[in-house]
């Protein structure tokens, strides 16, 4: 039963189940996804992608459509109306089509499995996001993940065509400077990225999943994710973007490990590299700072390091700086650059 | 004007009492009005000499509301008695009970409630806020569960308690227990039981309804009993009811029963 009120826990990760799903659904350029619910529902969560998109570089406006329940289907049933929409969308020739149900479906009971197993054109995926059942964002984009490995091929065995990137954060303006970060890392190793699943990655480059050496996952706080995948597809894997040069230089270490490739060449460059940049920030060498929002237990750690690597000493009572887990040097550099504004105003 | 409901469970003879109840009460000279609120739909069946009227829900189905009017809802039947049905979606999708809300929702933008007397046969487990409905604020005043010597419907009459109990502690509810009418099952001691029962949630029995072959004879032919045989025993036990339903000043919050209290009270009568 969820119990909880929900005042005292509106935090990142807690909000619409729906909205979570779609950022994975709507990064699928040639797919369509179908909210199961009442307009609103799609509305609300099409204006926010539409103004988070805006700020990315390259805008491309998802196909989302909504089965628009009203008083009529939650009595009646919304069953019929999810299949008018499913043949809808199919008459727009999308390779595939995810139907994401909400709160009012689930309520009433619609049975989105039973309604999406027919056997289609495209495959027809059902990712349950009634947000009531002690779910929010972060439970809808696990589903998504989760339920489009269904578009995944079958695996090739000792597979080596490079690294899986998994659940990148698609709503963050910086998500394509972090995955550029990783990229980077693995080209030093001369590691290819296989597939980015998912981030603009079409159905037909899912099929090639199953080549993989390796799954990177971009972060798996509850480990859902990586069981999951685990269990499904025997590939080893990596949880979590690198923050700061410790993490960074593991990472380095890790894949060669994988990789059974000589990693020294590599890791001497990050470390040359971190050195630069922590040159390049000399003038906060001293400086005290405290960090909002607090870093979870997790990113503890990781957060001490990277402001003892700095040479920043982090106290309670010190003017306040932003932090969120800056993915490698580009990461760095840039929330560095925002602590030096804070710190000597420019 | 008085607005009562029947509530209790299923197949325990609601509609039939309804039906009765309402045709004894029309031919004191009263304006009644049935609306039948539970999806099988067959609660004004006997005053509409056995035709099916269309739901209020089937026409919500097919019409846009602008298209829906009072007399597509509303059907004549017995001396001038309004019918209606709620309906509700086919089995085993859809949410009933907000099928009812949107059934009263309906009613009141039509202006069709109205009358000396509006009854209300409620489906009785009560398995959601949307069969409360008639219950609530604007709606029944009083109401009576119907129930025989039988645990299973001492239980469900039980539950309904707590509901009118739940609803009676908002301030401006004015929902209040009207009493107990037992419809025989022809169990042993079956008054005394009902009475006890009655009693121990802080009400009383109503009336004591005989189980009676004439109530199918009656059936058969398409007919209540006060119709088709109103000099019978069994339409006097009905003519009464009315009579104590219509005079009814005790009114109660009713005080449920704990479930083994209420076993152990079943158990004393077996
Ligand atoms: N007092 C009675 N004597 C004989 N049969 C009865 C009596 N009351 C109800 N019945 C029969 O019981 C059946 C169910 O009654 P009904 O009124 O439809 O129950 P409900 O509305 O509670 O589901 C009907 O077939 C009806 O003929
Ligand atoms: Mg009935």
């Amino acid at each position: 039963m969820n119990s909880k009120i929900s005042l005292s826990n509106t935090c990142r990760y807690e909000g619409c189940t729906v909205t979570g799903a779609l950022a994975v659904t709507a990064f699928v350029p040639d797919g369509i996804s179908i909210v199961h619910g009442p307009s609103g529902c799609t509305q609300h969560n099409v204006s926010l992608l539409h103004s988070t998109l805006m700020q990315h570089e390259k805008p491309s406006i998802p196909r989302i459509m909504t089965t628009a329940l009203g008083e009529r289907e939650i009595i009646f049933g919304g069953e019929s109306a999810l299949e008018k929409a499913i043949g809808i969308a199919l008459e727009r020739s999308p390779h595939a089509i995810f139907v994401i149900s909400t709160c009012v479906a689930g309520t009433i009971g619609d049975d989105i499995n039973a309604v999406c197993a027919p056997e289609r054109d495209v495959p027809v995926i059902p990712i349950d996001c009634a947000g009531f059942l002690n779910g929010g964002f972060r439970q809808g984009f696990v589903s998504a993940l989760i339920g489009l490995s269904t578009l995944i091929g079958p695996c090739a065995p000792g597979g080596d065509a490079g690294v899986n990137i998994i659940g990148e954060r698609n709503l963050e303006v910086d998500a394509e400077q972090n995955f550029a970060e990783v990229e980077r890392i693995l080209a030093s190793l001369d590691i290819p990225v296989n597939v980015r699943y998912v981030r603009n990655a079409a159905t037909a480059d899912m099929k090639r999943f199953g080549n993989a050496g390796l799954n990177l996952f971009r972060e798996d706080p509850g480990g859902l994710l990586s069981r999951f995948f685990a269990q499904n597809f025997s590939l080893p894997a990596i949880c979590g973007y690198p923050t700061g040069p410790q993490a960074a230089l593991d990472l380095i270490s890790r894949l060669g490990a994988i990789y059974k490739t000589d990693c020294r060449e590599a890791l001497r460059e990050e470390e040359a590299a971190w050195e630069a940049l922590a040159d390049d920030f000399s003038d906060l060498r001293g400086l005290a700072v405290s960090l909002a929002p607090d870093p979870s237990p997790a990113d503890g750690r990781a957060a001490r390091d990277f402001t003892e690597y700095f040479g920043i000493a982090l106290s309670r009572n010190a003017p306040a700086v932003p932090w969120s887990d800056p993915v490698g040097i580009g990461g760095a550099r840039r929330l560095l650059r925002q602590w030096r504004r804070r710190a000597h105003g420019y | 004007m008085k607005q009562i409901a029947l509530y209790g469970k299923g197949g325990i003879g609601k509609s039939t009492t309804s039906a009765n109840l309402s045709a004894a009460l029309s031919d004191t000279g009263l304006d009644i009005m049935q609306i039948g609120c539970d999806p099988k739909h067959d609660s004004t069946r006997m005053l509409m000499h056995g035709t099916w009227i269309p739901t209020v829900l089937d026409l919500v189905r097919t019409r846009q509301e602008s298209e829906i009017s009072v007399s597509d809802v509303v059907h004549t039947g017995y001396n001038g008695i309004r019918c209606v049905e709620a309906g509700g979606p086919e089995p085993g999708i859809g949410c009933a009970g907000r099928g009812i809300i949107a059934t009263f929702q309906l009613l009141e933008r039509l202006g069709a409630l109205y009358g000396d007397v509006i009854l209300y046969d409620v489906l009785g487990d009560v398995v959601c806020g949307g069969f409360a409905m008639p219950m609530r604020e604007g709606y029944a005043q009083e109401v009576y569960l119907v129930t025989s010597g039988d645990l299973m419907s001492l239980y469900a009459a039980n539950n309904i308690c707590k509901a009118i109990q739940r609803l009676s502690r908002r301030t401006r509810t004015t929902c209040l227990l009207g009493g107990v009418i037992c419809n025989s099952a022809n169990i042993t001691d079956e008054k005394d039981l009902v009475a006890t029962f009655a009693r121990r949630i802080g009400s009383r029995l109503i009336t004591f309804i005989p189980r009676d072959r004439i109530v199918r004879v009656a059936e058969v032919n398409r007919q209540t009993v006060i119709e088709y045989a109103p000099d019978s025993p069994q339409s006097d036990i009905y003519r009464s009811l009315a009579e104590a339903v219509y005079t009814n000043d005790m009114l109660t919050i009713p005080t449920p029963m704990e479930t083994d209290e209420l076993e152990d009270l079943a158990l004393e009568y077996v």
